[in-house]
């Protein structure tokens, strides 16, 4: 797994799967949403780490605006039945 | 609201202009009335403000460095609820048609005659007044809407509460049990219940309301909740006993029905060990068995309950089953292609279905939403044959963990397919990581106050195991975990979605990942099925 951050925009290719690759990814989006809102783009993964998850339902609760973009159709739907497509904003790549 | 409740502003360069106005709104009761000699004052005004501390602003057109067009677009702009109204000496209609452009609501010439005056201001006043009896009442629906909202969520909270599934998504000898409940509006017509009599007998039962909202809710509700009771209390005293439950619900929902109201709801004890099934069906579809690749159609043998019902019939079926489905008419009823309902294609398909979550995937691969609510229970005896392809025991440390994620992602791609590989890879981390937070680091009930907190729990040394096996047949390959753990109530974490805001979601994940998710009685042991492509 890669992730990047420009500014508020954090971007993850490959699959994430293990405790480090959630460890990593979190701490990125904290990093960026340093300025209030932050935006996701998740390019690979099928799946988000339910660590992930409870970080991101915390930010929002922060205060952070949340918005996320996904390309796999599996990770749309879990989030979907997860009822957080409209609390992360998530929108299809 | 009166006239001198209103807050005026008069944004004009000339000071005689502004007396002569003043006076006029001070004759007919104005009282709260401000003046701005330079339009930039006032622009810093508008910037500190808040919504309704100004009512009408009166703004003259030719003014220094900000003319009046100007001044009325930023007011617009920054607090559009102000009524704005321009102070004109010139007739020019270009600048008039810009005013309106930009939202004025009423121009006067200097030099206004007062009756005149006072006739545009009565206007201004009535306009304002209705602006603010729609805003109370604005304000009044949204906070019906918002306890409304409140109140279906509660509703919802209390409905899954009262439902009793402790038995799906559980595995025994060889069944494996599931359940899919589906409402189609806030307030389900829809209840149903799994409870386990002994090792290897089960009561189920689906209720459906028929009709809508609130009183079909209501009853469906309260005919779950009375069974589930009854139960756990005769099973506290060792006493259950199938017909007596049957005869006493039956009292009882007659005696909640309204006149015109009706409830189709069926009860069964299921045997796995001896096929015996105890069989009580008002009006819900026929339960559905298989046997080697047969299917068995058991019809309800009672008609729907009402308020005069008297009489009812219990079957007892002796018939050996692979797999069994109640369910309620959402399932069978809900139509595709063109008016055929879903059952003409189950009947079908069947044999294609395996687990419960086949007959989901088909049912939606048809129909976009179905018709009704859909409360569903199925059993699977599982006789597919099955070897081990890996077994681990894993020392649960984060480290660890982390290292064997890793490492395992490479040893199962020489053994299965890639795609399943990266699910059963995503869902041994999150498992892993349950384990090894409610053996080692104790976390449990407590996890949403120590996410909320930050609070940093430390690794006690102590070591404790996780036992990790891969079997493969024909047509699945299951993951299969086992920790040294306490085990937890699987039901309540798959509700636990409503209750806990930050955590309870990782199980749903998995369920949603795989084909099927089964936890034994004490839930420290899961089964993931994934289904092979080829």
């Amino acid at each position: 797994m890669e992730v990047r951050v420009v500014g508020s925009i954090v971007e993850v290719d490959g699959i994430i799967k293990t405790i480090n690759d959630s460890q990593m990814l979190v701490n990125a989006i904290k990093d960026a949403a340093n300025s209030g809102n932050v935006s996701i783009k998740i390019n690979d993964s099928f799946s988000l780490p339910s660590t992930v998850i409870g970080e991101l339902l915390k930010l929002k609760d922060n205060g952070v605006s949340i918005s996320m973009e996904v390309k796999d159709e599996i990770l749309y739907e879990l989030l979907d039945d997860l009822n957080l497509i409209s609390a992360f904003n998530v929108k299809r790549m | 609201m009166n006239k001198e409740d209103l807050k005026i502003v008069i944004v004009d360069d000339s000071k005689a202009s502004y007396v002569m106005l003043s006076t006029m709104l001070k004759s007919i009761g104005f009282k709260n009335i401000k003046y701005f000699s330079h339009p930039l004052d006032f622009v810093d005004k508008l910037k500190k403000i808040k919504e309704d501390e100004i009512d009408i602003a009166f703004v003259d057109y030719e003014m220094p460095i900000m003319n009046g067009l100007r001044l009325l677009h930023y007011i617009k702009f920054k607090r559009p609820e102000i009524m704005t109204v321009m102070i004109t000496g010139s007739s020019d209609i270009k600048i008039k048609e810009k005013a309106i452009e930009y939202g004025v609501n009423e121009f006067i010439n200097k030099g206004i005659d007062f009756p005149e005056f006072k006739a545009k201001m009565n206007i201004l006043v009535n306009l304002r007044e209705y602006y603010y009896k729609s805003k109370k009442h604005q304000k009044e629906l949204e906070n019906i809407v918002k306890y409304k909202d409140t109140q279906e969520t509660l509703a919802v909270q209390k409905q899954l509460k009262i439902i009793e599934d402790t038995t799906s998504h559980h595995f025994f000898d060889s069944w494996v049990i599931d359940s899919y409940f589906k409402p189609k509006d806030i307030l389900s017509g829809d209840s149903y219940s799994t409870l386990r009599i002994n090792d290897h007998t089960f009561f189920i039962s689906v209720v459906d309301g028929m009709g809508k909202g609130v009183s079909a809710s209501l009853s469906s509700v309260l005919t779950v909740s009375f069974m589930n009771y009854s139960i756990k209390r005769s099973l506290q005293f060792n006493d259950f006993n199938f017909k007596r439950l049957v005869k006493d619900t039956f009292h009882y929902a007659t005696s909640i029905m309204l006149d015109d109201e009706a409830l189709s709801f069926a009860m069964l004890e299921v045997d796995t060990k001896t096929h015996k099934i105890k069989y009580f069906n008002m009006g819900l579809p026929p339960v559905y068995l298989t046997k080697n690749d047969k299917l068995i159609k058991i019809k309800p043998n009672n008609r729907p309950l009402i308020q005069n019902s008297k009489e009812y019939i219990i079957d007892e079926i002796d018939e050996e089953f692979d797999s069994l489905l109640l369910s309620s008419d959402g399932l069978f009823e809900s139509v595709y292609n063109d008016g055929y309902p879903y059952f003409i294609r189950f009947k079908q398909q069947y044999k294609k279905f395996y687990l419960l979550s086949d007959i989901i995937k088909d049912f939606y691969s048809v129909i976009d939403e179905a018709d009704d609510d859909m409360s569903i229970v199925y059993f699977r005896n599982d006789k597919n044959k099955y070897q081990t392809i890996f077994n681990q025991k894993i020392l649960l440390t984060q480290q660890n963990i982390e290292d064997f994620v890793n490492h395992f992602e490479f040893e199962l791609n020489n053994l299965i397919e890639l795609k399943i590989v990266n699910k059963i890879v995503f869902a041994l981390n999150e498992l892993l990581i349950n384990c090894y937070e409610h053996t080692v680091l104790k976390i449990s009930k407590n996890k949403h106050k120590i996410i909320q907190k930050d609070e940093k729990i430390e690794y006690n040394g102590e070591n404790k195991f996780a036992y990790l096996n891969i079997y493969e047949s024909d047509k699945f390959v299951i993951l299969d975990v086992e920790d040294e753990g306490d085990g937890f109530d699987v039901s309540q974490i798959l509700k636990s979605e409503w209750f806990n805001k930050y955590h309870g979601r990782g199980v749903k994940m998995l369920k949603k990942l795989s084909d099927g998710m089964y936890y034994n009685k004490k839930g420290n042991q899961i089964k993931l099925y994934f289904k092979k492509e080829k």
